[in-house]
C-alpha cells in the first residue's frame, strides 16, 4: 500500500513535470501535490521532532501563521513545503515564530539576540558588495549586480556562508565555487539573524530528520527532479557558460534542503512541488547513498560512467594485451 | 622396435609404446580407423609468423570466447522482461527496497548482489566486450596500415570490417538491456535516431518498438538480437575469418629468407598451439583482472529507467564514443519544408556519418587501387613509413574519429578543467577540421624521414667513440655493434627429430630448413 501510493504520487509528479516543464515547475506543479498526503497536526502525536526549549508548540490543522510571515509564501500555499505553513509552529514568550515544520524537517530561525553580532559581521564582510542595508548593488554602480540580501530567509544566508561560497573569492566569476568556510556556523547564524532582522521571511535554517527517510522514495525523486543536472551518481557536471552544477558528496544534510528550497544561482527553487517529506528522503539519498556509493564492484572510478571506463578498457586492457603480444611475439 | 617381444620392465613398456608414449597410441588408433593423421599433419606443420602485432586479433578472438561463456552464464539469471515487479524489502541494496521496477532490471540488479560470481561474471563480460572491440580496432589498424588487405585478402577485410559493426551493434544491444537510466537514455536516442531517417523513419521506430517509444517489447527484441542472431552472424563470420587466413595463408614482414612465395614462422606444433594458448589465458587474465577489480556500469545506482528521468553526462560506451561525439558537435540544423521535417542535427552525424566511415572502410582495397592501379598479389606487408599516403590518410581518419570521440565527452572535460562548455563545444568544431587536415601532411612527412633510416630499425644504437689524432682531428668512429645486432649468418639448426621422421619428410618435401627457421612453401 505504502510502494502503491509512493508510486501514484511518484507518477503525479512526473506527468505534473512532463507537461508543464522546468521554468514553471514551482508554481504549476502545486495543482498536482496539494492534496497528496497531507499531514494533520492530529496524527503527528507520535512527534519525533519537538520545538526549541523554552517556546510553545502550536499544532494547527488550519496551518494559520501570522500574516506578516506569508509574504511571497502566499503564492504558493502546499502544505509542509518549506513555508511556515507547516504543521508544526513554536512561538517563544513574546509571540515570535521561531521555529516551523514537521516530523520531517524542522526549520529554526536563528535567535533574534544575535542580529546585533551578525551585523559587525555583516559590515566587515559582506557589505561591501551587497550594501551596508542588505539592499544590494545596483547595476549603475558596479561592474556587477549583487543581490539584496533581505526578505530571502536565514536558510539562503546560512547555505552561501556554510558552504563557504560566500564571502565570494571572485565577485566577478561566473559562479562563486565551494570552498573551506570563512566564517564558521555560530557566525553564519548570527549574520542570518541580521538580515532576517531587517525583514523577516522564510525558510528558516532546516533541520532534516534523515533518520526516518525513504531511500526508495528519495532515489526515485532524485532520478526524477536532480539527475538532469547533477548527474545520476552526483557527482556534477558542467553547464552553459561556465556554470555548473556541483559535486554532491560533500554537502552535509542542512544544505542539500536548503537549495533544494531556495535554489542557488542557476537551480530552480523546488518549494511547490516537493513536500518537506519528498526533501528529507532525498536529503538522506544525497547525503547517504550518493556520498557513499556502495562500490561493491570494485573501484568506482568516481561514478564518470562510460568515460572512465572506456579510458580504463582502452589505456589498461588493450594496452596491456597489446604489451603481451609484443611480449610473446617476436619483433622483427 | 620389436613389438612382439612383450615388454617387462618400465623402459621397455615405454619403448613399446613409441616416441610419443600413450598419446602416440591413442592417436594411432584413431588414425587406424579414421585416417586423419595426414590432415593432422598439415595442420600441426602450418607456419604461422611470429611478429608480435599479428597477435592482435588474436585478443579480439580470445575476448569473444570470454563473451560467450560469461554470456551463457549471464542469460541464466537475466529475465529479459519489461514487466513491472516490487523489488523485496530485504533487498541488499536500500534504496531500491520495494521500488517498483522492470523484470529485467531487478533480474540484474539481482545478479549483481545475490547470485554468487554474478557481479563478477557481468563486469568480465562488460569488460571483454569493450576490449573485443577495442581489439578488432587495433587488429584492423595493424592490418590498414601495413597493406594486409591487398589481394587476395579483400574478401577477408570485408568480413573484418563487418564483424567490426556486428560488434558495435552487439556491444550497444548489451548495453541496452538492463533496462537502467543510463541504458534507457541510450535506447532513447536510438530512436531518435531510428526516427530521423528519411521517409521510413517513424516505420523503422514503430516495428523496432512495437508502438511508440517505450513500448514494453523492446527489451525482449533486443535481448534475443543480443544473444542469439548477432552472437551467430559473428561466429559464423569469425570461421569464415580464419578459414580465409588458412586458405590464403598468412602474411609476413619482409626480412630474411621471407619471399612472396613462401612463409617463414612456427609451424603450429609444438611453438605456435602453445604461445596463443597462453596469449589465451593472458586475455582471459586482463579481463577477469579487471571484472573483479574495476567497477564498470554500476546499474543500481543509476535506478530504474522511466521516459522522464534523464541524468547528465551519460555517455555510451566507447564503441559508440564517435557517434555521441559527432551528435554533440553538429549544428541545430533542421529545415521545414513541404510540411515534412529533415532534422539534418540528427540524421547527418548519426545515419550518413557512420554509413561513410563504415562504407570507405569497406571499399578501401579497391579505392586504394583505383590510386595505385596495383593488381598484383601481395603477401609481404608493406612497412607503413613506405606507403605514405595511405599511412597518412589512415592516421588522419584515426584522428578525426579520435577527436569526436573526445568531443564525446564534452560536459565531463569541460566540468573537470574548469572550462566553458561552450568553449570546449566550439574547440571540439574546430578540431574536427583542423586536426585531420594538420594530421595528414605530418604523418606524410614523417614517413618521408623515416624511410631515410630504415635500415637501422630494431637495432639498438651503437656508440661513437670520438678519436683526437696528433693533428687535433676529431674522428667519431662508430663502436662495435652491440651482441646480436651485427649481421650474422646463423647456423642452420636441425629441426627436432620428434616433429621430422622419416616416415614424414616423404610427405611434407616442401618443409626444410633454412637459416634455423621453419619455411614452408604457398
Amino acid at each position: 500500500m505504502v510502494t502503491m501510493q509512493k508510486t501514484l504520487k511518484t507518477y503525479a509528479t512526473r506527468v505534473g513535470l512532463g507537461l508543464v516543464g522546468a521554468a514553471a515547475l514551482t508554481t504549476m506543479a502545486t495543482p498536482f501535490l496539494a492534496g497528496a498526503a497531507p499531514v494533520h497536526a492530529a496524527e503527528l502525536g507520535s512527534s519525533h521532532v519537538s520545538c526549541p526549549a523554552g517556546t510553545t508548540a502550536k499544532y494547527d490543522p488550519e496551518y494559520g501563521v501570522p500574516a506578516s510571515l506569508i509574504g511571497e509564501d502566499s503564492k504558493t500555499k502546499t502544505k509542509n513545503a518549506g513555508t511556515a505553513y507547516s504543521s508544526i509552529q513554536c512561538y517563544d514568550a513574546s509571540g515570535q515564530l521561531v521555529a516551523y515544520g514537521n516530523d520531517a524537517i524542522l526549520y529554526k530561525f536563528p535567535a533574534s539576540s544575535l542580529a546585533p553580532l551578525g551585523e559587525k559581521l555583516y559590515q566587515q564582510n559582506c557589505a561591501s558588495c551587497h550594501g551596508t542595508k542588505a539592499d544590494g548593488v545596483l547595476p549603475t554602480y558596479s561592474a556587477g549586480a549583487y543581490p539584496a540580501l533581505r526578505g530571502l530567509g536565514p536558510a539562503t544566508i546560512n547555505f552561501w556562508i556554510t558552504t563557504g561560497r560566500m564571502p565570494a573569492a571572485d565577485p566577478k566569476e561566473v559562479q562563486a565555487a565551494r570552498k573551506q568556510p570563512r566564517l564558521n556556523p555560530f557566525q553564519a547564524n548570527a549574520i542570518a539573524a541580521y538580515v532576517n532582522s531587517l525583514e523577516p521571511a522564510t525558510p528558516g535554517i532546516p533541520s532534516v530528520n534523515v533518520k526516518d527517510a525513504n531511500l526508495t522514495a528519495g532515489q526515485t525523486l532524485y532520478a526524477l527532479n536532480c539527475a538532469a543536472c547533477h548527474t545520476i551518481t552526483g557527482g556534477g557536471d558542467a553547464l552553459a557558460q561556465g556554470t555548473y552544477a556541483p559535486s554532491l558528496h560533500v554537502a552535509t544534510p542542512t544544505q542539500v534542503a536548503e537549495a533544494l528550497r531556495i535554489g542557488p544561482g542557476n537551480m530552480p527553487v523546488f518549494s511547490g512541488n516537493l513536500t518537506d517529506d519528498e526533501v528529507r528522503d532525498i536529503t538522506a539519498y544525497v547525503t547517504e547513498s550518493l556520498a557513499k556509493p556502495t562500490d561493491i564492484g570494485g573501484v568506482g572510478m568516481g561514478g564518470l560512467g562510460p568515460v572512465a571506463e572506456g579510458f580504463i578498457a582502452l589505456a589498461l586492457g588493450i594496452g596491456i594485451l597489446m604489451l603481451v603480444s609484443f611480449w610473446v611475439g617476436e619483433r622483427q | 622396435m620389436t613389438a612382439t617381444a612383450t615388454p617387462r620392465t618400465k623402459r621397455q613398456k615405454k619403448e613399446a609404446a613409441g616416441p610419443y608414449g600413450n598419446v602416440g597410441k591413442t592417436v594411432d588408433v584413431l588414425d587406424e580407423r579414421l585416417g586423419f593423421a595426414k590432415g593432422g599433419r598439415v595442420f600441426m606443420d602450418k607456419i604461422f609468423p611470429d611478429h608480435w602485432s599479428f597477435m592482435l586479433g588474436e585478443i579480439a578472438l580470445y575476448s569473444f570466447v570470454v563473451l560467450l561463456v560469461t554470456g551463457v552464464f549471464l542469460t541464466l539469471y537475466f529475465v529479459p522482461s519489461q514487466r513491472l515487479m516490487t523489488v523485496p524489502m530485504d533487498f541488499p541494496y536500500k534504496p531500491l527496497r520495494g521500488d517498483t521496477v522492470s523484470e529485467a532490471f531487478y533480474s540484474t540488479i539481482n545478479m549483481s548482489f545475490n547470485v554468487r560470481c554474478g557481479l563478477l561474471m557481468r563486469q568480465m563480460h562488460h569488460w571483454a566486450c569493450d576490449i573485443f572491440v577495442a581489439s578488432i580496432v587495433v587488429h584492423m589498424a595493424r592490418v590498414f596500415f601495413t597493406g594486409a588487405f591487398r589481394k587476395p585478402r579483400e574478401a577477408n577485410w570485408l568480413v573484418g570490417v563487418t564483424l567490426l559493426i556486428l560488434a558495435i551493434t552487439n556491444g550497444f544491444l548489451g548495453y541496452s538491456l538492463p533496462d537502467d537510466l543510463v541504458s534507457g537514455t541510450g535506447i532513447r536516442i536510438a530512436d531518435s535516431i531510428m526516427l530521423s531517417i528519411p521517409v521510413i523513419g517513424s516505420y523503422v521506430s514503430f516495428f523496432v518498438f512495437g508502438g511508440t517509444f517505450p513500448g514494453d517489447i523492446v527489451i525482449e527484441r533486443f535481448f534475443i538480437i543480443h544473444v542469439l542472431l548477432v552472437p551467430g552472424a559473428i561466429m559464423g563470420l569469425v570461421g569464415a575469418h580464419l578459414g580465409l587466413l588458412v586458405r590464403q595463408k598468412h602474411t609476413q614482414f619482409p626480412g630474411k629468407g621471407r619471399t612472396e612465395r613462401n612463409v617463414v614462422g612456427s609451424p603450429m606444433f609444438p611453438v605456435f598451439i602453445f604461445k596463443t594458448q597462453g596469449f589465451l589465458f593472458m586475455v582471459l587474465g586482463a579481463c577477469a583482472l579487471l571484472g573483479a577489480l574495476a567497477q564498470i556500469n554500476p546499474v543500481w545506482q543509476f535506478g530504474q529507467y522511466y521516459a522522464a528521468n534523464i541524468s547528465y553526462a551519460v555517455q555510451p560506451d566507447w564503441y559508440m564514443g564517435f557517434l555521441d561525439g559527432l551528435l554533440r558537435v553538429m549544428p541545430a540544423w533542421e529545415f521545414n519544408n513541404f510540411g515534412y521535417t529533415i532534422p539534418l542535427e540528427v540524421t547527418f552525424p548519426a545515419v550518413i556519418f557512420p554509413g561513410i566511415v563504415f562504407n570507405i572502410a569497406m571499399a578501401w582495397p579497391w579505392i586504394e587501387q583505383q590510386f595505385t592501379k596495383d593488381k598484383q598479389m601481395h603477401h609481404l606487408l608493406d612497412r607503413p613509413r613506405d606507403v605514405p599516403h595511405r599511412t597518412a590518410f589512415g592516421v588522419a581518419f584515426f584522428a578525426l574519429l579520435a577527436i569526436l570521440f573526445i568531443a564525446s565527452s564534452t560536459d565531463v572535460l569541460a566540468n573537470f578543467f574548469h572550462v566553458s562548455l561552450n568553449f570546449v563545444l566550439i574547440l571540439m568544431r574546430v578540431l574536427c577540421f583542423v586536426v585531420p587536415v594538420i594530421a595528414y601532411p605530418v604523418t606524410y612527412f614523417i614517413c618521408i624521414e623515416l624511410q631515410g633510416g630504415g635500415s637501422l630499425m630494431g637495432k639498438r644504437k651503437r656508440a661513437n667513440v670520438v678519436v683526437r689524432t696528433e693533428e687535433g682531428e676529431y674522428i667519431a668512429n662508430p663502436s662495435d655493434p652491440r651482441p646480436g645486432d651485427a649481421h650474422e649468418e646463423l647456423d642452420a639448426t636441425p629441426v627436432p627429430t620428434f616433429i621430422i621422421d622419416e616416415a614424414v619428410v616423404v610427405e611434407a618435401e616442401e618443409v626444410v630448413s633454412e637459416g634455423g627457421v621453419k619455411v614452408a612453401a604457398r
